[in-house]
């Protein structure tokens, strides 16, 4: 094998770190991309015995998203194991104690139950906020586009564009401003 | 099948009885316990095997084909394209590559599937399909459609 | 009955639609202005150009314009900027005499600025008494949350 080969085969064959920044995104629609990114199904030389997954940084996991009320129409279960151990957790009031398990448990829950998925989830790693240890961050080479597009909020435009953005009603005559 | 013994070598009954159970051992060589040196047992697990062999000669099929699929649409969707847009428009540009060539071309060959994930975008483009990430040159072509009817 | 009914839009398609005669000078919109002198206030309305004369769209200068259906535009509950100028200050919806929408395009615009306000895209516009910083807000109200435009069933 010469060293062009080599080189070929490594650098094919090597873990690449991706970003994704879950701002303003919904867990479920973005576990399904990030999935895909942790396993390796984005890859040509994709096969299920061939561990060619990616590492996957997800950052501002306490800014996700949820469509319409289902913050409190989702809802976690968890047995003790124990008579009387059920309880039942709203996703507000998780996200609450743990602004990453949200996002974990959509990624979790997105892939297979086989043996390789505690495993593919080591490679996943969660940051309530954009505060990323160095030594991860130093590693990341891509970013993964986000599902979502973030939108703005109406104070958070910026003066120029409000006034010069084009108005599309006017006032009647002898409207009394308020 | 071992003979320790030369009354063992006579409990053998027959050179039939042995040759069709050496058979059935031959194939459960490879087992597991038991069923592997018993004969009861080698049979029935041997049979069970057969029909499984006989059901993954099909299942293999399906599996490669999920394969090969999953690693197209991989590959597309690096170049912005869906693998249904990928596979359409390449379809409409009388290019009949099946899955299983695609797949090799995009591990193997990865510049010409570049070349034909190009082709296919402006096609798909050009043909309105859904599932287009990138922008096209082909956009900005007017009555380019029309043209490519005639 | 029915004849009464068209009688009566006949009646009114005589009359035109804007008014060629006011009691009042009709110059653009009025702004309601206080000043303090010494122990009198005065309160006025002073009459000024108003202030999207010179951003309006060409098409929008019609007395009935709907961005949906005189442009076609697709509106998100995430388009403030557009959003925006069907509201009042205080974050209430423009009657439909004044946004001049279409009864279904009034309804839907309604819902969008509803849907914007939830999800606290438009915090600044909004009653003195609200909170300005979505994250403020009480319970599971304070997380992000969108909608879904296909939700609005008119």
């Amino acid at each position: 094998m010469s060293i062009l080969k080599r080189t070929q085969q490594w650098a094919t064959f090597a873990r690449t770190w991706h970003i994704y920044d879950c701002t303003w995104q919904n867990p479920f629609d973005s576990a399904k991309v990030v999935k895909n990114h942790l396993m390796g199904l984005h890859k040509p030389i994709y096969h299920p015995m061939n561990d060619c997954g990616d590492h996957v940084v997800l950052i501002n996991t306490g800014e996700i998203a949820l469509p319409g009320d289902e913050w409190i129409k989702r809802v976690y279960f968890h047995h003790t194991g124990y008579p009387g151990g059920a309880s039942w957790t709203l996703a507000w009031q998780l996200h609450e104690k743990d602004p990453t398990m949200v996002m974990k448990k959509a990624v979790y829950a997105a892939m297979k139950g086989n043996l390789q998925r505690r495993h593919t989830m080591q490679r996943l790693h969660l940051f309530p906020d954009d505060k990323v240890p160095e030594e991860i961050l130093g590693n990341v080479t891509s970013q993964i586009k986000q599902t979502r597009v973030v939108p703005k909020r109406l104070d958070h435009i910026d003066k120029e564009t409000l006034e010069n953005f084009p108005a599309i009603m006017d006032y009647p005559k002898d409207y009394v401003l308020r | 099948m071992v003979f320790t013994s030369a009354a063992l070598f006579v409990r053998a009954r027959g050179p039939d009885e042995f040759w069709r159970k050496r058979r059935v051992f031959k194939l459960a060589a490879h087992f597991h316990g038991r069923p592997r040196n018993v004969y009861t047992f080698a049979v029935r697990a041997v049979h069970r095997a057969l029909v499984y062999a006989t059901k993954g000669r099909k299942l293999k099929k399906l599996d490669m084909a999920e394969l090969w699929k999953t690693r197209v649409s991989a590959s597309a969707e690096q170049y912005g394209v869906s693998f249904d847009a990928f596979k359409n428009s390449l379809l409409k540009s009388n290019i009949l590559l099946n899955k299983k060539m695609l797949a090799d071309l995009a591990i193997w060959e990865p510049r010409s599937f570049e070349a034909l994930a190009q082709l296919s975008r402006e096609r798909a483009v050009v043909e309105g399909m859904p599932g287009i990430q990138e922008r096209s040159v082909m956009n900005q072509v007017y009555g380019l459609k029309n043209l490519l009817k005639k | 009955m029915s004849i009464l009914r068209i009688v009566n839009a006949f009646n009114r398609s005589l009359v035109p639609h804007q008014r060629t005669v006011a009691t009042s000078a009709v110059l653009g919109v009025k702004q309601i202005e206080v000043q303090k002198q010494d122990d009198t206030v005065v309160i006025q309305a002073v009459t000024s150009e108003s202030p999207r004369q010179a951003l309006l769209l060409k098409e929008a200068c019609q007395p009935k314009f709907c961005p949906e259906c005189s442009l076609g535009l697709d509106v998100k509950h995430t388009d403030v900027l557009i959003l925006s100028q069907y509201v009042r200050n205080d974050g209430c919806m423009l009657p439909r005499r004044i946004t001049g929408l279409c009864k279904r395009q009034q309804k839907k615009m309604g819902t969008l600025v509803t849907m914007a306000q939830k999800a606290g895209l438009m915090p600044n516009l909004g009653p003195s008494s609200s909170k300005k910083d979505p994250k403020q807000r009480f319970g599971w109200r304070k997380y992000n949350k969108y909608y879904y435009e296909s939700s609005i069933k008119y």
